[in-house]
């Protein structure tokens, strides 16, 4: 979808305007590969309670640098930051003037928010438990990512085959975790400190 | 990573919401307060219920009330010095700051509160009288929960000992007279800034992404310190003077009229550095300080000129003979850290022991 165009309550839209509105204070401001890193975490949350990948609204590729990027949702930024919705200097996002307020509400009152906001707010939580540089650092280990980023090029994420490759070490943590793999924020944190953890425990 | 599953014990369905206000907290004061290089043991409290931690620990001073998160700097010298800071994270995102000189009762705490620890490098949740460490996941940080600063600094130019002393880095060739092969007895004219340009570099390279480095910046009008590290999102500052000791030409023309530098160049580094810190403490006084002295040690014993040759025990003599700065008014105290000298090899080989000896 170009600039421009974009439906005023398409996904990414929302999705921008929650990750700027309700990311954590630590957080805060979150940069342009932060916004995708975490819309992508959330997609991973998503599909952990089992949604299709094909319901998320938009699709995540991976750059040749290893960062997770969604073209919709780089529209949708684009968008809101013309609109004054929200404002980028160079530390990052930040909600802009008054229009922002307005716009959080509004998206808070739609019933087909509801869900989007819960995921995002389920991939801050995540976060909050590894260290800042932890989650980029593992997604950059996950499949599809990893793929990219040996062979440095952009290729779309979460195809079929990394579908499946996530699910089965999902499958694989909840034999671990016993009935706590219900718990899938605890699921989703152990994913990603394995990760780290497996290459060493460490990260430059 | 269980964490969560104790707090949903201990506290019910709200235990997740809880766990993520603490450890937002604890993020956000590490940005504000790098505990990097600080010796403070660091207890965060998100209190659920019961007593607060003053009504249950009659040693506990309190420093200060409903802080916002902006307000937190202005404490930052006490902070420094006490050795158990209790900071108290409130519902409504402020902070209770507390100290006390011994340890506290945390398993009593936990069973009102969520209870984070830092101490000595070491992260701890303590919930419900059950203590478990996190383990580490940042090489060098000090939390797990603070961006890396100090100690991501300290290691690069720890390994930065190896890049000078064989003129690893290309830069530094250009220092000698007769270049990198050639026998590294005299510096060319003016080195310094070659110097602090392949600091400058190694630590641009080598350093996490969130970091900048820059050069020649202006403690006040007249005085740069020679670079300047700033570390993104996080109130910490680093100020690095470089000096370097030896002999270098004064000129390019005959080679042998030289300048020389001994120990006594170090020792007024340290003073300059002292100045620098101490005038960008009353300009910026928000930010934590860390002073360092890079010295490049091109000492050489018994030196004729640039070019004629000195036996190995000569060139060598300095390698292993630090500097004492002790007696310096610049000291731990203003932020000054231990002085980085960087013997600078020469061409000749090592001796053996036995000319060592002689």
């Amino acid at each position: 979808m170009k600039s421009g165009q974009i439906s005023l309550h398409s996904a990414a839209l929302t999705d921008v305007v929650f990750l700027v509105g309700l990311a954590p204070s630590s957080f805060v401001p979150i940069s342009i590969a932060e916004m995708h890193l975490y819309a992508y975490l959330a997609n991973l949350v998503a599909v952990r309670r089992g949604v299709p990948v094909s319901d998320w609204g938009y699709r995540f590729s991976v750059t040749a640098d290893g960062f997770p990027f969604a073209h919709d949702l780089e529209d949708a930024r684009e968008n809101l930051v013309r609109r004054s919705i929200v404002r980028v200097d160079h530390d990052g996002l930040r909600p802009g003037a008054d229009f922002f307020e307005s716009e959080i509400h509004l998206l808070e009152g739609l019933v087909q928010s509801a869900r989007r906001r819960a995921w995002l707010d389920d991939a801050f939580a995540c976060a909050l438990h590894l260290p800042r540089g932890a989650v980029r650092d593992a997604v950059n280990h996950s499949p599809g990512v990893a793929t990219g980023l040996r062979h440095q090029r952009a290729s779309a994420l979460l195809k079929d085959a990394d579908v499946e490759q996530i699910y089965g070490e999902f499958a694989l943590i909840g034999e671990v975790l016993g009935p706590d793999a219900e718990d899938v924020l605890q699921t989703i944190v152990v994913w990603l400190s394995a990760r780290v953890v497996t290459k060493g425990g460490m990260w430059s | 990573m269980l964490f969560g599953r104790h707090a949903r014990q201990a506290f019910g369905d709200q235990g997740d919401d809880y766990l993520s206000r603490l450890l937002n907290g604890v993020r956000e004061f590490f940005q504000t307060v790098p505990p990097d290089g600080l010796s403070t043991t660091f207890v965060f409290l998100y209190r659920v219920s019961g007593p607060s931690a003053y009504e249950l620990d009659d040693n506990l001073e309190q420093l200060a009330a409903s802080l916002a998160i902006r307000d937190v700097p202005g404490y930052r010298r006490r902070i420094e010095d006490v050795p158990v800071l209790v900071i108290e994270i409130r519902r409504d995102g402020l902070y209770d700051l507390a100290a006390t000189p011994e340890s506290l009762q945390l398993e009593r705490l936990s069973e009102h509160s969520l209870v984070f620890t830092n101490e000595r490098g070491v992260d701890r949740f303590v919930i419900a009288g059950r203590s478990t460490d996190m383990p580490p996941f940042v090489t060098g940080a000090r939390s797990n929960f603070a961006v890396p600063t100090i100690s991501d600094l300290e290691e690069a130019l720890e390994k930065y000992r190896r890049e000078a002393a064989n003129v690893s880095c290309p830069l530094l060739a250009d220092v000698w007279v007769g270049g990198r092969d050639g026998p590294r007895l005299v510096f060319k004219n003016k080195p310094e800034s070659t110097m602090r340009r392949s600091l400058e570099r190694f630590l641009a390279t080598s350093m996490n992404r969130n970091v900048s480095v820059r050069p020649e910046h202006n403690t006040d009008e007249s005085h740069p310190v020679d670079l300047v590290v700033n570390w993104f999102g996080v109130r910490q500052r680093a100020l690095i003077e470089v000096k370097w000791l030896g002999k270098s030409l004064t000129g390019s023309t005959d080679g042998r009229r030289v300048t020389t530098y001994s120990d006594s160049r170090a020792h007024e580094g340290a003073g300059q550095l002292a100045g620098y810190l101490d005038r960008e403490r009353s300009t910026d006084p928000e930010v934590a300080l860390r002073g360092y002295l890079a010295v490049f040690d091109g000492r050489r014993r018994r030196v004729v000129d640039a070019c004629t040759p000195i036996s190995p025990a000569d060139a060598w003599f300095f390698e292993n003979r630090e500097i004492s700065l002790t007696g310096n008014p610049a000291s731990e105290q203003l932020g000054m850290a231990p002085m980085f000298r960087y013997f600078l090899e020469p061409g000749a080989p090592p001796p053996s022991a036995s000319e060592r000896a002689s």
